[in-house]
């Protein structure tokens, strides 16, 4: 428990570091294109595009739950851009820095809340994106869309331990990172983004089962707040069950990110 | 002379495992005790206190343990046991100074400054004089994985000397460049040094350690050998490495592997006890496990935390259990 405390120490102090080098990175990435940090927004647009087209006009024309599929649709996949991107970019963030904060003082733990927060941009025009369209299909804001800062924090507290942990592990194993791709489009699938699996008619205990997934929690959870469908307490035991989540990979990826912090360059 | 202390260690250890192969490796990680693994210990209990506007060097034998001292100094790894007081800002310099291949020249000077934790007007005020220093001309907007050896140490000494530290580390790294920029960091060097800045300087250069430093610390086989004035250390110094020049192949190679023993066989307990023995008293013993422990982290997982890694997964079963089934966790407890 300590060490998450030092791992949360290191990041609290540090955020100004985080926030600069995520700010530059975003701009050295997009800079030899012609469009830009453009890219940023129109490479989810094109995906949701597709996406419409296949899940929206061939199979859930009815829409979903008393809502457009569109409307439907945008909130959840605007969380899972977020989730994926920050989870594969964290991932590889040290492995990819490991040279160069090597040979310098340099908190490398905040290395994963780096790929995270330059995410966040993107995140937030895709929300806006999303509010925009559910305010141009007459759903409008009710006391249920406060939920949205509860798992907003869910969120970037789930991607950032998992980060701290997936990003130890890649460094340590380089097949880490590849399973985790697999597994990562396997779970596009699973955690509602753009099928709402738990209306397929599968058994109920399946459907239930479903909700063990954290990605889920977190997906439906945005939906739940924007579609004013319920609130977090409503379902308790999954929301214990997602905080126990938190806190075992929390324990388990600090642990292993201090132990081998040291020794990194021996890995690589 | 307490108030002006730049460095102050006391007991520093460090042990590394030696691992045969990639796979012990990654089964140290899973297992949570590792016995049958060979033990190094680097350092075995260092000391020394270093005053403010001083250049202490750093001599001895590869692997003696200097690179392992001036890294932990730095911050970049933390020692196994030992106390370690830092009075200020450090930064390293190292061969190969961590510089990002792909980026030009110009990029890596703001990442760098930017991961040092500069904000960008701080470095838009020395960005100039950064890219004077480092004299590569048109150099500067090429990517770096062009640049020669020399020309990387250079624009890794620039970046370094402008961060504005106050403990300044250089581990081998005046070796690659050429004679004209090796005076233009000797003159830096000596201005910090005149502005009240600490120096370490890690060198094999005997000219290069008696022109720079006060003191040198003579690191031999994981310990100080010798601490003191430069001219008296080094001689001490060249005359242990031409003793050992004129020894015989054989003697050679059973004198290192002697000393090489003594680092494997290290017994960190038995330090402890002998250091709780030196301090005497009643509280020797809480004193010495501060000076051992206080300030580092365990390697191994705290049993609090064990159990809570144990406990958690079953809580989680549990719940996993009742909301399959579809029961509520408050009827549970009724």
């Amino acid at each position: 428990m300590k060490k998450v405390f030092i791992i949360l120490k290191d990041l609290f102090a540090h955020f100004g570091i985080v926030f600069r080098i995520s700010k530059y990175e975003d701009r050295a990435t997009y800079q030899s294109h012609y469009l830009g940090v453009l890219w940023q927004i129109l490479n989810p647009l094109i995906q949701i595009g597709i996406y419409y087209v296949v899940f929206g006009l061939a199979t859930n024309r009815g829409g979903i739950g008393g809502v457009s599929y569109m409307a439907w649709m945008l909130p959840g996949i605007s969380v899972w851009f977020c989730i994926n991107n920050s989870t594969l970019g964290s991932s590889n963030s040290i492995h990819q820095k490991i040279g160069m904060v090597s040979k310098m003082k340099f908190p490398v733990s905040i290395l994963p809340a780096v790929s995270i927060m330059s995410q966040m941009t993107t995140f937030a025009v895709m929300m806006g994106i999303s509010i925009v369209w559910l305010l141009v299909s007459e759903i409008y804001p009710t006391f249920y869309w406060l939920q949205f800062i509860y798992y907003f924090i869910c969120l970037v507290v789930l991607l950032y331990f998992c980060g701290i942990l997936n990003a130890t592990l890649t460094v340590l194993v380089r097949d880490y990172h590849i399973a985790l791709q697999s597994l990562m489009r396997i779970l596009f699938y699973f955690s509602g983004a753009v099928w709402n699996i738990t209306g397929q008619g599968f058994p109920p205990f399946v459907n239930r089962a479903m909700m063990l997934n954290p990605f889920l929690y977190i997906i439906e959870g945005f939906r739940d707040a924007l579609l004013s469908r319920g609130y977090f307490f409503e379902k308790g035991s999954v929301t214990l069950f997602f905080w126990l989540f938190v806190l075992f990979v929390a324990i388990l990826g600090s642990h292993l990110h201090l132990k081998f912090r040291s020794k990194f360059v021996d890995f690589v | 002379m307490d108030g002006n202390i730049k460095v102050s260690v006391s007991h520093l250890t460090k042990q590394y495992d030696l691992y045969k192969q990639k796979s012990d490796k990654i089964k140290a990680f899973f297992t949570l005790n590792k016995k049958n693994i060979p033990q190094f210990w680097a350092l075995r209990g260092v000391s020394f206190d270093v005053y403010s506007g001083e250049a202490i060097g750093l001599i001895g034998v590869n692997g003696s343990g200097k690179s392992t001292v001036s890294n932990i100094i730095a911050g970049i790894i933390p020692p196994t046991t030992g106390k370690l007081a830092i009075n200020g800002e450090t930064t390293i310099i190292a061969i190969g100074a961590g510089l990002k291949n792909q980026l030009t020249g110009l990029e890596n000077i703001r990442l760098k400054s930017l991961m040092t934790g500069m904000t960008n007007e701080e470095i838009d005020s020395i960005i100039d004089s950064v890219i004077e220093f480092s004299d590569l001309g048109d150099f500067i907007n090429q990517p770096v994985k062009n640049y020669s050896s020399g020309m990387k140490s250079r624009l890794g000494f620039a970046i370094a000397v402008h961060s504005k530290p106050d403990i300044l580390i250089i581990d081998e790294a005046l070796s690659v460049g050429d004679e004209t920029f090796y005076q233009k960091c000797v003159d830096k060097i000596l201005s910090y040094k005149a502005e009240g800045k600490t120096i370490f300087f890690v060198s094999h250069s005997i000219s290069q350690i008696k022109m720079l430093c006060d003191r040198v610390i003579w690191m031999h086989n994981g310990e100080i050998k010798e601490f003191g004035p430069a001219e008296k250390v080094v001689e001490g110094y060249q005359k242990h490495t031409k003793w050992f020049k004129e020894l015989g192949k054989k003697e050679q190679k059973s004198y290192l592997n002697s000393q090489k023993n003594l680092q494997k066989e290290f017994k960190i307990d038995s330090y402890y006890q002998s250091v709780t023995k030196e301090l005497g008293g009643p509280a020797a013993e809480t004193e010495a496990y501060d000076i051992f422990y206080k300030e580092n982290i365990p390697e191994k997982m705290s049993s609090a935390s064990k159990v809570l890694l144990f406990l958690i997964p079953l809580l989680m079963l549990f719940l996993a259990y009742l909301i399959v089934t579809g029961e509520r966790l408050l009827h549970v407890f009724r």
